[in-house]
């Protein structure tokens, strides 16, 4: 098969960061992306983008350890080189604090962020609700920024990206040898996910520069994460949730929350409030499928169902993604010098 | 009673309040003046980036290790008044490098979360094999300089803008106490040979994404003379200039290519930055604060001084330290003046 033809749906931060991997990986393969949304309507594009992962309760943790790993090294790099403000990468050090001490002191995360150490006593002073927490040093990913450089990656090396709204994704066999399936929570209608669900964020993002420390509270409800132009502060997780309306309510509240963490965002100005809907799942999926009809078979590589963790680990199960259609385009090769014999 | 302070960098306005605040209730008579040809944003402090850090080795001075001491304290517990954020004062992370191990600093357990670096860490920073990670503060004086200057102000507290030539000037016209704050040129009013210009210069960037302060060290070249980056709320200053004995305060093109090439060396994504000014500046370098008394006598008349100036390159790290300070010899001039009761013991 001369030029695999590969299709990607989706463009968010799965979408894109797996079509550049089948990219890398498949030089001959001729990829494109194809989605409703790019950024800045993507749900990534709502993220903060820190690199503090979420955990899958259906994933084996070594799996998880080692999507992290890939994605943190990755992105270490490229903060670390002179396209780190282009792509919107960049160090971020603070705290995660506890009003009471977790059952497990160390997330299987800790040895992959840098320098993560519990805080001192003088360093909990701050923070009079709470009694125990992590200091360490970890990545934050900016969008827009992030995923126009992906964009502009993708370009680079001869990757089409339309906006199409694919409503199944059999409506692609024609076109496409492989369809990657990286449509986030549009998985739900468009392969009828029933396992898929939102957990609905919103986020405050605010114009507050003198704040360059991240604080979460490791019940994972309130955070503040310094990006580039921006400060996110947030949030909620509300399950089962589809509203992308932003709640005045909630608006205050995760204002009041936050300027309890840090009380100089009282003097936050320009406050723009975003939703976004994570699309959860007990584990990511992450697999083969082949869909058919009337004979026809349609090879399908699933990349999604990342819920809180996208960013932590999307070059990692990009890269996994990738493998996979590595091996769809080999059996279809496979299949094709066996129907010439 | 009159107070006259000559100088209006961190040090004077600092000195200025400290001493009003402790003092005016207990002397109804106090009035303050503060004289300097030079105000925000114009002076020596707006040139700082505003980090708070000493300098790596203390030479033995525990004085001013407690007086440093006292100023993170001091702005540690204002971290959460609404003032915070008009007084331009924030926490700051970052980093120390260095090209070989070095003895923990005297201030290690001052600043928040002293650690030496991982390996890991330090694969960031290729050429330096050693460091420091620690949490500490920013103060920027284009907004500190201002919100001491409104304190004054509301206090009652005038100012004057008038170059002073000498303290007679200012004694001889009925003033008490002279609070000599005058910095770099302290020695035009009296002749001071162990205050020397160390000169600085910087280049300010627009770089957002740059959040920790990165100071590297050079043994050899000796302190600032290597280069760092601090990240402000507005723009990153980048610097590593320090030369003794040059009192040019014009930019010269040879450090700005120093600067510009030894920091984005150090941080490669710098080359993208935006430079948005640059500017020189001479840190009032001294063996030690001088932070003492004198009376100054010429024929009838006597005056108190105060001397507080030869902070160098740490005047905002040491600068309420030493207000307190000043503050103390004031209450002592006042007791001699019998001018204010003696603190009442407690039974």
């Amino acid at each position: 098969m001369a030029a695999p033809k590969v299709a990607v749906v989706g463009a968010g931060v799965v979408g894109l960061s797996t079509a550049l991997c089948v990219a890398e990986t498949c030089p001959s393969c001729s990829v494109t992306v194809l989605s409703d949304q790019f950024s800045p309507n993507t749900t990534s594009d709502v993220a903060a983008g820190m690199l503090i992962p979420h955990t899958y309760p259906g994933t084996p943790i070594h799996v998880q350890k080692q999507w992290f790993k890939e994605t943190f090294t990755y992105l270490f790099a490229i903060s670390n080189s002179a396209e780190a403000s282009e792509a919107g990468i960049h160090l971020v050090s603070g705290w995660q604090v506890f009003k009471n001490t977790p059952k497990e002191e160390l997330p299987f995360w800790s040895d992959i962020v840098l320098g993560f150490r519990p805080m001192s006593k003088a360093e909990l002073q701050k923070f009079p609700h709470h009694q125990f927490g992590q200091a360490f040093t970890t990545l934050k990913c900016d969008c827009p920024p992030y995923l126009l450089w992906l964009e502009k990656r993708l370009k680079a090396i001869g990757v089409q990206m339309y906006t199409r709204k694919v409503a199944d994704l059999w409506e692609l066999n024609s076109e496409y040898n492989v369809v990657v399936n990286c449509a986030g929570i549009g998985a739900h209608q468009l392969v009828g996910d029933e396992k898929l669900f939102p957990v609905r964020g919103q986020v405050l993002k605010v114009h507050a520069p003198w704040v360059k420390n991240f604080i979460r509270d490791g019940d994972g409800l309130t955070y503040i994460y310094p990006g580039i132009h921006s400060v996110t502060l947030g949030g909620t997780r509300e399950k089962e949730s589809w509203s992308l309306s932003p709640d005045p309510g909630t608006t205050k509240d995760i204002f009041d929350r936050c300027c309890s963490l840090e009380p100089s965002l009282r003097g936050a100005q320009d406050i723009k409030v975003k939703v976004g809907l994570r699309p959860s799942r007990q584990c990511v999926r992450l697999q083969r499928e082949v869909l058919s009809q009337g004979g026809v078979k349609l090879p399908v590589v699933h990349n999604y169902g990342h819920g809180a963790g996208g960013f932590s680990v999307h070059r990692g199960t990009a890269k996994e993604a990738a493998h996979l259609v590595g091996e769809c385009i080999a059996a279809l090769q496979g299949s094709s010098s066996r129907a010439k014999l | 009673m009159r107070v006259a302070i000559i100088g209006a960098g961190v040090i004077g306005l600092s000195t200025a309040l400290c001493i009003h605040e402790q003092y005016h209730s207990l002397v109804p008579s106090l009035e303050m003046e503060v004289y300097a040809d030079r105000y925000t944003p114009h002076t020596t402090s707006d040139g700082a980036a505003g980090l708070w850090q000493p300098y790596v080795s203390d030479h033995g001075n525990l004085q001013e290790t407690l007086w440093n001491k006292e100023t993170f304290d001091y702005l540690l517990g204002h971290l959460g008044s609404p003032a915070v954020k008009e007084m331009g004062l924030f926490l700051i992370s970052g980093y120390n490098l260095f090209t070989q191990p070095v003895p923990d600093p005297s201030w290690k357990n001052i600043v928040l979360g002293f650690r030496n670096l991982t390996p890991k860490e330090l694969e960031l920073f290729p050429g330096y094999s050693y460091g420091w990670f620690n949490t500490a503060l920013m103060l920027e004086c284009r907004s500190y300089l201002p919100w001491l200057t409104n304190r004054l102000t509301q206090r009652g507290v005038k100012f004057f803008h008038k170059k002073v030539e000498s303290f007679q000037e200012v004694s001889g016209g009925g003033v008490d106490v002279v609070i000599n704050c005058t910095g770099m040129r302290a020695g035009e009013l009296q002749p001071d040979p162990e205050l020397q210009p160390g000169r600085g210069q910087i280049i300010k960037v627009l770089a957002p994404w740059v959040k920790h302060f990165i100071i590297t060290h050079d043994i050899k070249s000796g302190v600032y003379n290597s280069p760092y980056v601090i990240p402000g709320s507005e723009f990153t200053v980048l610097g590593g200039i320090y030369q003794h004995g040059n009192w040019n305060e014009e930019n010269s093109a040879q450090d700005h290519k120093t600067i510009w090439e030894n920091c984005c060396r150090l941080l490669p994504a710098l080359q993208k930055a935006k430079i948005v000014q640059e500017w020189s500046g001479l840190r009032p370098a001294r063996p030690r604060v001088r932070l003492e008394r004198e009376t100054i006598r010429q024929g009838h008349f006597q005056a108190e001084v105060i001397h507080n100036y030869g902070h160098g390159g740490f005047g905002i790290t040491i600068h309420w330290g030493c207000a307190m300070a000043a503050a103390r010899l004031f209450g002592s001039i006042l007791q001699e003046k019998k001018l204010a009761s003696p603190p009442q013991p407690r039974l």
